[in-house]
């Protein structure tokens, strides 16, 4: 059978059955009945495929959405595995002497450290400069 | 092989024969408002080749209860919008009444490339040309063609050309015809005298009883006509008088059994009317 389009079919349709409406021969409502079975038998064809096609387009949205997820579940987890390698990783007294310098030179009201009880502490900008220093390495 | 040939077949009525038509019937036929089935045959042998079908039809409809049918355009510059291509498309064949008829059909939309149902019911389709344009050109944009619900092709138009295919008919049921002569004409693209083989035509002929015995078999009654085209005379004329049953059908056949290149150009004309 030659491959029609929906519409091409519905307008087929559409005429036989306005031909069976009209003041027509009980032998000529036999050939126009013939005609409209011919044309709906091509449109059963059509409803079958886009019916066939539609089940494939939801297979392949739903295999891409799963796709996508386990990306999505990749690429956090290596952010996660990165930031634990981040914090394992230990820099030198003189690597951090230089980020602080760095730090302080490209952030001039921010400081590297403060002090609490005595004791020198990163603040925290300096060490998400720190982290983000190790990131992108 | 089909060899080039055009066909242009019109159809005029009782009222639009003229001439010696009138004078020469005899007061019977006279009384039974004779058709004039008229056809011009232009045709360009390229090869040589035996007797094939002159223009035939893309398909015949040859149904015993008629059937309306559908037109369509290939393009959307045909249509009835003022400013579309063509707008019409007529078509010359045996009517669900058992006559021969030339109706006009119009496309109802202004872009044909949509399916437009016709009110006239056909037993056959002979011949269509275009008969109906818009402002944007006096040809069709598309390739037009009648065709049966099923989709069936019969008779087409192409694009840019308003003479469309078909150059075969059927003596309508209840009616007879007669052949009333035309002319058979060896031309040359210049003018000049041919010195060749010359041109054959045929007229086949088949009636109902004829048909029973097969496709192959039934071919076997024909006239022929024959310009042989040794600097004599470059025409003959078709004789007057041959009768044809109801329900005959008539195609007509030209033979290339000669040099390529030898055109010719066939009129003929048929009477018909209502027994």
């Amino acid at each position: 059978m030659e491959k029609h389009s929906k519409e091409y079919i519905d307008v087929k349709i559409k005429n036989c059955k306005e031909l069976l409406a009209s003041d027509i021969s009980d032998a000529q409502r036999v050939i126009y009945q013939g005609y409209l079975d011919f044309w709906q038998g091509h449109d059963a064809e059509a409803v079958a495929e886009e019916k066939k096609r539609l089940a494939e387009e939801d297979k392949r949205l739903a295999e891409e959405e799963v796709k996508k997820l386990q990306e999505e579940e990749a690429r956090k987890k290596a952010a996660e595995d990165l930031e634990k390698v981040i914090e394992l990783v230990e820099i030198s007294p003189e690597q951090e002497m230089k980020y602080a310098e760095e730090f302080e030179e490209t952030n001039e009201n921010k400081r590297a450290y403060r002090y609490s009880n005595g004791e020198k502490l990163q603040t925290n900008a300096f060490s998400e400069f720190i982290t983000l220093k190790l990131k992108t390495q | 092989m089909v060899e080039a040939s055009e066909c242009r077949m019109r159809l005029y009525e009782y009222r639009d024969i003229g001439g010696g038509i009138l004078g020469d019937l005899p007061n019977h036929i006279k009384a039974a408002s004779p058709q004039l089935l008229d056809l011009y045959i232009v045709g360009k042998p390229a090869d040589a080749a035996g007797f094939s079908e002159i223009d035939p039809p893309t398909a015949r409809l040859g149904v015993s209860t008629a059937v309306a049918v559908e037109t369509i355009s290939s393009s959307g510059d045909d249509g009835n919008a003022a400013t579309d291509h063509l707008q019409g498309i007529t078509a010359i064949g045996n009517s669900g009444a058992d006559k021969m008829v030339t109706v006009q059909m119009l496309a109802t939309s202004a872009a044909w490339t949509t399916f437009q149902l016709h009110t006239e019911t056909w037993k056959e389709i002979f011949h269509c040309f275009g008969s109906k344009w818009g402002t944007g050109d006096l040809d069709p944009a598309g390739a037009v063609d009648i065709r049966k619900i099923d989709d069936t092709v019969l008779v087409e138009l192409v694009a840019g050309d308003n003479e469309g295919n078909g150059a075969w008919f059927k003596v309508p049921d209840g009616h007879v015809a007669m052949l009333y002569g035309g002319q058979l004409r060896r031309i040359t693209a210049t003018g000049a005298w041919a010195n060749d083989e010359g041109v054959k035509i045929r007229i086949l002929y088949v009636d109902e009883i004829d048909k029973l015995i097969g496709a192959a078999d039934s071919a076997i009654n024909w006239l022929e006509f024959i310009v042989a085209g040794q600097y004599g005379n470059q025409f003959v004329d078709i004789p007057r008088g041959f009768m044809f049953k109801e329900k005959t059908e008539i195609t007509h056949q030209h033979s290339s059994a000669v040099d390529a290149g030898e055109d010719y150009v066939l009129h003929l004309q048929y009477l018909i009317w209502k027994k």
